[in-house]
């Protein structure tokens, strides 16, 4: 057992030095998930901001200019142009000049004086779709409110009163660093396995290995533990800069949010050497990871949820290591998830991680001949 | 005399290392320049200073009246480089890569070029037209193939041929064009005698009497043969002029040159002494081997009728051996004769189709941890972590072959001083020269005493020196009771094996001891002699050297 | 002229033997677009709510019944509050309404009436849609109920319009999208550590004693890996415009100039990386470290850019997929704007040159070492 033991210390002391010995591995490794999590944190953002805008104004009157002062006293309107004719208008929009166009007919002012019903068209620019629709929400509510200091008598209606549990005031950032988490640690983890096992082949120190008395489970050990304690150790990091420096709540267990980032990390660990074991090639290798990370981030419901996907994907994602991943730090972190939840999302990844990981060991004995 | 090359006070530093060291060379034309030395002597970084790979930290060179610093462009045309790891692609096929070279040196070639086209088109154009520029390229690489006998593996992948092919193709590569200076460097490494004698003769016989040739070797015996030889130790030059002044025979040659190197002194192996050979090793109790009363029986190792399939074809047909305790037993043959794969099967890297392999009786695929703690294992090329330093690699191997961590720093200590690493203890290994390299796979390997030792072509590139040292060390280790399996091109090694098995294509076409095997040549020769008439070299004992030997069996095996 | 030309065979040569990059350009655009158009969904999630009612009025049940049939909502009726509260935490439902029980006799004072809509705030994105659509539905069952009489229609309505896309179907401008960041990923690893592996082959050693220029082995590099990653531009439309019948709007030759210089620019990131570091093992991390996320995250697609800190916006500006997203989602759906292609195709421009004088100089003529 004591001899156990001591070959896997030597392998896993191997491998840190490996890795850790090259000052620009060793900056890639640390600095490039730190600056990307930086840079992530402060620059998406979901609300939609800086909105320029065109305006057409045929009324030109004491409402209708207004209106308009509603839409110069909002923040998040920024620059407004006045059109003369439809082809500036429109062309401003074309040239994406501006992000939304208002246009006030001139029975506008004759109208809200007789409180009689008037649109006003608010136009926005589809090809950034998201954005569009979020702009233009914003500009209706503008004009909804307009609306209700005008009109005299108020009838019957529907005041929603919204709460957000969780997050009061929908802030987005706290929804986005909780999965950008779990994709910069997919990305190290990644960057850490995929290449190991297809270097050391490439340099022939895998047969060195091979003909040593070590075992394929003690050299799969010896390939885990490393990069599984580094991603560990960096995520950790990450959650506590997430924490102090970004000022997002923690709500859940710490002791829950560190076992899960483990196993977590263990099944990418083993997707990552199971890639790394069949590439011939460092080339295969990272094309290897591309064709797995690309679909893993895309379909792992940070984008859009799962259960609104087809069942094919549904299906093929319960493979997906990241979807468990993004579910456990989101609701660890910001909805303190409880123990059953946890182990519900944690038995998956504990498959995903035995299947991947012997296959991995498989392959190093297939691969003999 | 006309000087191809002209080098004055020439300096190259490597950080705080001297690579080339105040050098000053001519290198005479339409000669063969022999370029010999240690190690880390600097012939690589020469060859590389002189075509302007590299760019002086002093001093001047002119090389067939260029600069090779401010006139590299012009330079390169003019010359054939072969690099160490001569520069093939693996991934395309022989003849692409012989179309690639062709193209970069300018020759004038069909972009479709191949084998059977050309002999047409220039049949063809012998009965039109003489000395169409197109065919006379063309025609060069006609040549070239044929010559090689690469011809009927011209659609094969660069990566598939053996290892002797690999340096012809690299030669043809470099050959085409017809450089008027051609550069070498250790062409001949790990290639084996009738390859080895092949590419000397491709470069006689496919130059013009006006080329120059810079050969750099390990082979001393290749060296005498050359019209000039240089000698280089420390970046410097210690001796320029022609082999047979310095000694009439390769083997005197041999000997002088080590003397010039600073010369060796055969010692008794510290590595020897401090081997311990532990009778208590793991040998199969299961089994009654532990009961064999006489040891005399006892095979280390043992193939039996070990075979290897890939299709239809066999690797490696129906070998068997046994290696007693103390003996070194030596696996001979060309390159792709299929000993590689019988070496991957004694140790367990590649799986018979049929047969077993044991290690001390123990069966390798069946009870492989067990197996292997009885085994060292040096691979052919270096294959330690380049990463690590020198004492991290060797306290990895003690402890992947489960030594103690008490018992482990006394033991890597003990390596480093019998192994007299203490200076270099801390480098990063891939730092090495290539002679601390092997000998640090070596004392990888016997890191844990073991009582066998697997060596696959341990020698390849290494100095001349170095290999006497190292193989002082593996007969003293032999006496000591350590079982020894081996693979080596260089036949004066072959000499210090017990017994040795031919190996071609795929099969054991002679079993025995070095003397045995010369006596069965030699019948072979005599009887050929009678026949044919033709009078061959001798040596004195009257038996042929162990590379003519090796030659004869091999031909007639083939007839 | 001739010397290029065998380099470029020879790279051809080389790709076919290894067809992992064929592989790579062809079935990574359609992993990719499958992904896009069947696993992600912007603009109509379905999501589960919970409802509870306090109001016995029989006339409220029909809001609850309205509820149900939204196609957008899955309604599950709870009886106390601690069962929402589980069922969210938990994940099992999205968001919840609680009509209070004064809710019918306040409409019928013509009063306004507080409907109370829970969501679940650690996913923002579905929070947003929960909030519309409660209230949207809400809102459209009290325009049929019988509470209708004591409402007030609006005097100034917005009237929104969404130019260029008015079905407002996401698949129309994430497809274009998504091109740009597959061609990111594609242009950067096929390249990344082709010049690196001639490096540790020794085969540029060969290279560098002929008579190879430098520009022979830049070009020898960039013109084979631009056919390839032209080719899978041009699948990737193929995709996008016949089999998922994407409506394109521009003018194809306009849209394969703006990628040919796209091409151009990933491909310079791609060499400058190879060509730097000749370490197979330090590309391969370099480029998995910054391929995808920063593409997918930062490139305007997924986040207005519009709405970033000043720096981060500048900050976007080094990553080519930001001006391509730009370009070819107007070019899809407005069809050619010419300031767009133009200030586009400039900035492409740009970065392309200084990315292949980087390569230029990067790539040495001697041995270092």
């Amino acid at each position: 057992m004591i001899e156990y033991l001591r070959r896997i210390l030597a392998l896993i002391k191997k491998e840190f030095i490996t890795i850790w010995q090259d000052p620009k591995s060793r900056g890639i490794i640390i600095a490039m998930p730190l600056l990307q999590l930086f840079v992530f944190a402060n620059a998406i953002t979901m609300e939609v901001k800086n909105i320029d805008t065109v305006v057409i104004d045929r009324d030109n009157s004491v409402e209708s200019r207004e209106l308009l002062s509603r839409f110069e006293h909002s923040p998040r309107f920024r620059k407004f142009y006045f059109a003369d004719n439809e082809k500036d208008f429109q062309g401003k929009i074309d040239n994406q000049k501006v992000q939304i166009g208002l246009y006030i007919n001139n029975d506008f002012s004759s109208s809200v004086k007789a409180q009689k019903p008037v649109s006003v068209l608010v136009i926005a620019d589809g090809r950034q779709t998201n954005s569009a629709a979020i702009a233009g929400g914003y500009a209706a509510e503008i004009i909804n409110g307009y609306n209700e200091e005008i009109t005299s008598a108020h009838g019957a209606r529907i005041n929603p009163v919204v709460r957000n549990w969780f997050n009061p005031n929908l802030e987005y950032r706290w929804y986005i660093l909780t999965i950008i988490i779990a994709m910069l640690a997919l990305v190290i983890t990644l960057l850490l396995t995929a290449l190991s096992i297809a270097r050391e082949r490439e340099m022939g120190t895998f047969d060195q290995l091979i003909v040593s008395p070590l075992s394929s489970f003690e050299i799969l050990l010896g390939k885990t533990i490393p990069p599984l304690f580094i991603a560990m150790i960096l995520t950790v990091l990450m959650t506590v800069i997430i924490i102090t420096c970004f000022k997002v709540p923690f709500a859940g267990s710490m002791w829950l949010f560190l076992v899960s980032v483990f196993v977590s990390l263990l099944s990418i660990v083993g997707v990552g050497l199971f890639i790394s074991s069949i590439c011939k090639t460092q080339q295969q290798a990272i094309l290897g990871v591309i064709t797995f990370q690309m679909p893993a981030v895309l379909l792992s419901g940070f984008i859009s949820p799962v259960e609104d996907m087809p069942k094919f994907w549904q299906y093929l994602d319960i493979l997906n290591p990241v979807k468990y991943f993004m579910v456990l730090t989101r609701g660890i972190f910001l909805k303190g998830m409880e123990i059953y939840d946890v182990i519900t999302n944690l038995i998956p990844l504990f498959l995903i991680a035995i299947i991947t990981l012997s296959l991995a060991s498989w392959t190093f004995k297939r691969k003999l001949d | 005399m006309i000087s191809t090359v002209k080098i004055k006070n020439l300096m190259k530093n490597f950080g705080a290392a001297k690579a080339v060291d105040d050098l000053s060379l001519e290198i005479e034309k339409g000669k063969i320049t022999g370029l010999i030395g240690a190690d880390g002597a600097g012939k690589t970084t020469l060859i590389r200073l002189i075509i302007g790979l590299l760019l002086p930290d002093s001093g001047e060179i002119d090389v067939l009246g260029l600069n090779p610093f401010t006139q590299k462009s012009e330079l390169v045309s003019k010359i054939g480089y072969m690099p160490q790891k001569f520069g093939l692609y693996e991934d395309l096929t022989v003849i692409e890569n012989l179309r690639l070279y062709a193209d970069l040196k300018g020759l004038d070639i069909p972009p479709d070029y191949r084998f059977e086209k050309c002999s047409d088109l220039a049949e063809e154009s012998g009965k039109n037209q003489q000395n169409h520029p197109q065919n006379s390229a063309c025609g060069a690489l006609d040549k070239m193939l044929e010559f090689t006998s690469l011809a009927p593996f011209q659609d094969r992948l660069a990566g598939d041929l053996s290892g002797g092919m690999k340096q012809k193709l690299g030669l043809a590569c470099t050959l085409v064009g017809t450089p008027e200076f051609l550069l070498l460097d250790e062409p001949s490494v790990g290639v084996d005698p009738i390859s080895r004698r092949d590419l000397m003769k491709m470069v006689r016989e496919m130059i013009s009497p006006e080329t120059t040739v810079l050969w750099s070797t390990a082979y001393l015996d290749e060296a005498h043969s050359f019209d000039t030889a240089v000698v280089l130790d420390k970046g410097k030059v210690i001796y320029n002029g022609k082999p047979h002044d310095l000694a009439p025979t390769p083997e005197e040659f041999e000997e002088k040159v080590i003397e010039l190197m600073g010369g060796y002194k055969k010692e008794p192996s510290k590595i020897a002494q401090n081997y311990v050979y532990n009778n208590e090793f793991k040998t199969d109790t299961s089994s009654d081997y532990s009961n064999y009363a006489d040891e005399a029986d006892f095979c280390s190792v043992e193939a039996d009728n070990l075979e290897k399939k890939y299709g239809s074809f066999y690797a490696v047909k129906d070998n068997s051996f046994c290696i007693k305790r103390g003996e070194i037993f030596g696996l001979l043959g060309p390159n792709g004769a299929g000993k590689s794969t019988s070496f991957k099967m004694m140790c367990g890297l590649s799986k018979p189709t049929s047969g077993t392999a044991k290690i001390m009786g123990i069966d390798i695929l069946k009870n492989p941890a067990q197996a292997r703690s009885n085994l060292g294992y040096m691979a052919q090329k270096f294959s330690l972590y380049g990463a690590l330093t020198l004492r991290q690699n060797l306290e990895f191997f003690a402890a992947a072959y489960g030594i103690g961590l008490f018992d482990r720093k006394k033991r890597v200590d003990e390596i480093i001083e019998v192994f007299d690493f203490q200076t270099v203890q801390n480098q990063k290994s891939e730092d090495l020269p290539l002679g601390f390299k092997q000998r640090l796979s070596l004392a990888c390997a016997l890191i844990h005493n073991p009582p066998i030792l697997f060596l696959d072509e341990p020698t390849s590139g290494v100095d001349v020196i170095a290999r006497r040292e190292f193989w002082n060390h593996i007969t003293s280790l032999s006496k000591k009771g350590v079982t020894i399996l081996v693979t080596t091109h260089f036949m004066d090694e072959a000499e210090f094996c017990d017994r040795i098995s031919l190996f071609y294509k795929g099969e054991t076409i002679a079993l025995g001891t070095p003397d045995e095997l010369k006596k069965k040549a030699a019948l072979l020769i005599s009887h050929s002699d009678q026949t044919s008439g033709v009078q061959q070299s001798r040596a004195h004992s009257g038996l042929p050297s162990m590379e003519d030997t090796f030659i004869t069996l091999i031909k007639e095996s083939g007839k | 002229m001739k010397i290029l030309k065998s380099l470029i065979k020879k790279e051809f040569l080389q790709i076919i033997r290894d067809p992992s990059s064929i592989i790579i350009a062809f079935v990574l655009p359609l992993v990719s677009i499958l992904i896009y158009m069947y696993g992600v969904n912007l603009d109509s999630v379905k999501v589960t709510l919970g409802i509870k009612n306090d109001d016995a009025n029989p006339e409220i049940a029909t809001l609850v019944k309205s509820f149900g049939h939204s196609k957008y909502v899955k309604s599950i009726v709870y009886d106390n509050e601690t069962d929402i509260q589980n069922a969210i935490a938990r994940s099992k439902i999205k968001g919840a309404i609680i009509i209070p029980n004064d809710f019918s006799t306040k409409l019928s004072r013509a009063q306004s009436a507080d409907l109370m809509i829970i969501t679940d705030g650690s996913e923002v994105n579905t929070a947003n849609y929960v909030q519309s659509y409660s209230t949207s539905i809400a809102n459209g069952w009290l325009a049929g109920s019988k509470y209708k009489t004591f409402a007030k229609a609006p005097v100034i309505t917005p009237e929104l319009r969404i130019w260029y896309n008015q079905d407002l179907n996401s698949h129309y401008f994430i497809l274009p999208g998504s091109i740009s960041i597959t061609m990111t990923l594609i242009g950067i690893l096929l390249t990344a550590l082709v010049v690196a592996r001639e490096w540790e082959r020794g085969t540029m050693e060969a290279l560098l004693s002929t008579r190879v220029r430098r520009i022979d082995i830049v070009l020898g590099k960039y013109i084979p890996y631009f056919v390839l990653g032209m080719l899978s531009m041009m699948f990737n439309v193929f995709l996008c415009v016949v089999i998922f019948r994407v409506p394109f709007r521009g003018n194809f030759l306009i849209l394969f100039s703006v990628s040919a210089l796209f091409l151009f620019t990933l491909l310079g990131v791609g060499l400058t990386i190879s060509s730097k570091l000749k370490n197979q093992f330090l590309a391969s991390q370099v480029s998995l470290g910054i391929g995808f996320l920063p593409a997918l995250l930062l490139s305007g697609l997924m986040y207005p850019i519009n709405s970033m800190p000043k720096v981060f916006q500048i900050l976007t500006g080094i990553l080519p997929p930001r001006y391509f997203i730009t370009f070819i989602e107007s070019e899809f759906m407005a069809g050619t704007v010419w300031e767009i292609v133009f200030i586009n195709a400039v900035f492409l421009s740009v970065l392309g040159m200084l990315l292949f004088l980087a390569v230029y100089k990067n790539t040495d003529m001697r041995l270092v070492k």
